[in-house]
């Protein structure tokens, strides 16, 4: 656990006043408030760590302790003894960020201060938990059936659902799973992001698949059957005599699932690609001339 | 509407302890909607949440109205402009796939 210099964060020097620490503490607070800046969890790691520096340096007793232990925070228990003997009167004093539970504060923070029990300045309001965001990284085919999963959110661990047919980029609010609310207000959500890699060779989107399936030449001309793979298995196709390059056939339902409409499927849109033989023997070049020679 | 769904601003205010004004400048820059009914004034429930944003905008970060509904605004672009974002680059990713 390293030392955090709370003055640096708020690129304040240890000789600021209150008023600096707060003037500080705002400026950067605009900059970096999660509510500004939606989706950006530096930002939010940034603000986490302004907030635990103004926590500290706007409460008068809270930076005496960490002027006189900072860097020695092992130290800080002997303090508080000290402090115990003294019958130390404990002033509470406004601050603002009662948007945020213990768990955001750092080890440092939790092991020099204790857990977080400070009032909120609206005093005991009840107050809705902040949201929290989070980013889900998965295959295609992990989302082409619905299925659970254990996340870990803040070191805790839930279980969510996860719908089939979600998309890249796809948002999913899971409600109650954000920040505890405060004074018995309502929890926030936890927003998951699906970010979803393409791990198959057919082309998607939505719920319509497409894929190209090679046909070789004799088959385009004379017709016959032909084995395709898709998402759902392996499919029987019959190919029709002189079938074109470039023909695209449709596989009803064989697509993707559809988002939040169980047992719906999109289409599969098949190309051929008529394959012309190479390294022709002498005698294929024999039957292929006569073969011109018929048209 | 339900009353289920509404909660009264006086009540509003005395739970969240914030002066009633706050509420009425949110109302007078058309960034909260207020429902009257029997002279007495509600909000949806549903716009809590939202409200709640006003607030740590207005309360935490001492942003002013005028503020607000600048910040407002273009944070309602942004998440448009991210939506339209995140559709166009998996519609770019479907085309590009045609060309390797």
């Amino acid at each position: 656990m390293a030392f955090i210099d709370y003055y640096k964060i708020l690129g304040i020097s240890k000789t600021a006043s209150e008023k600096e620490v707060k003037k500080a503490y705002r400026k950067l607070a605009r900059k970096y408030h999660p509510d500004l800046n939606p989706n950006d969890t530096i930002a939010e790691k940034k603000f986490k760590e302004i907030n635990e520096a103004n926590e500290v340096l706007s409460n008068a007793e809270n930076r005496k302790k960490y002027d006189a232990y900072g860097e020695n925070w092992k130290h800080a228990e002997e303090f508080e003894k000290a402090k115990q003997q003294q019958q130390y009167q404990q002033k509470s004093k406004q601050h603002t960020a009662e948007q945020f539970s213990d768990s955001d504060f750092s080890d440092f923070f939790e092991s020099m201060f204790g857990k977080r029990s400070a009032k909120s300045y609206r005093g005991y309001a009840q107050y809705r938990g902040q949201d929290y965001t989070a980013e889900l990284q998965l295959n295609l085919t992990d989302v082409y059936k619905t299925h659970k999963r254990t996340l870990t959110i803040n070191s805790k661990s839930i279980r969510i659902t996860i719908p089939a047919g979600i998309t890249n980029g796809q948002t999913i609010k899971i409600k109650g799973h954000g920040q505890t609310g405060i004074n018995g207000g309502p929890n926030g959500d936890l927003y998951i992001k699906f970010s979803i890699t393409n791990n198959t060779t057919f082309k998607r989107d939505k719920e319509t698949l497409y894929t190209t399936v090679d046909l070789d030449l004799y088959k385009a001309i004379l017709g016959g059957e032909i084995i395709v793979e898709t998402l759902a298995g392996k499919v029987k196709l019959k190919i029709k005599p002189e079938t074109q390059n470039e023909t695209k056939v449709k596989l009803k339902g064989k697509g993707f699932p559809v988002y939040k409409k169980e047992g719906s499927f999109g289409d599969l849109y098949i190309t051929y690609k008529v394959k012309i033989p190479k390294n022709l023997s002498v005698k294929e070049k024999e039957l292929f001339n006569e073969l011109a020679k018929l048209r | 509407m339900e009353t289920s769904d509404i909660i009264s601003i006086k009540q509003f205010c005395s739970l969240y302890n914030i002066p009633i004004t706050f509420i009425n400048s949110l109302n007078e820059i058309d960034l909260i909607e207020v429902v009257t009914i029997k002279k007495t004034q509600f909000i949806q429930k549903s716009h809590i949440k939202n409200i709640e944003k006003l607030m740590r905008m207005h309360f935490d970060l001492n942003i002013n109205m005028e503020g607000i509904d600048v910040v407002y605004n273009l944070l309602q672009q942004i998440e448009t402009l991210q939506k339209e974002n995140a559709n166009l680059n998996n519609k770019l990713k479907f085309y590009e796939s045609f060309y390797p």
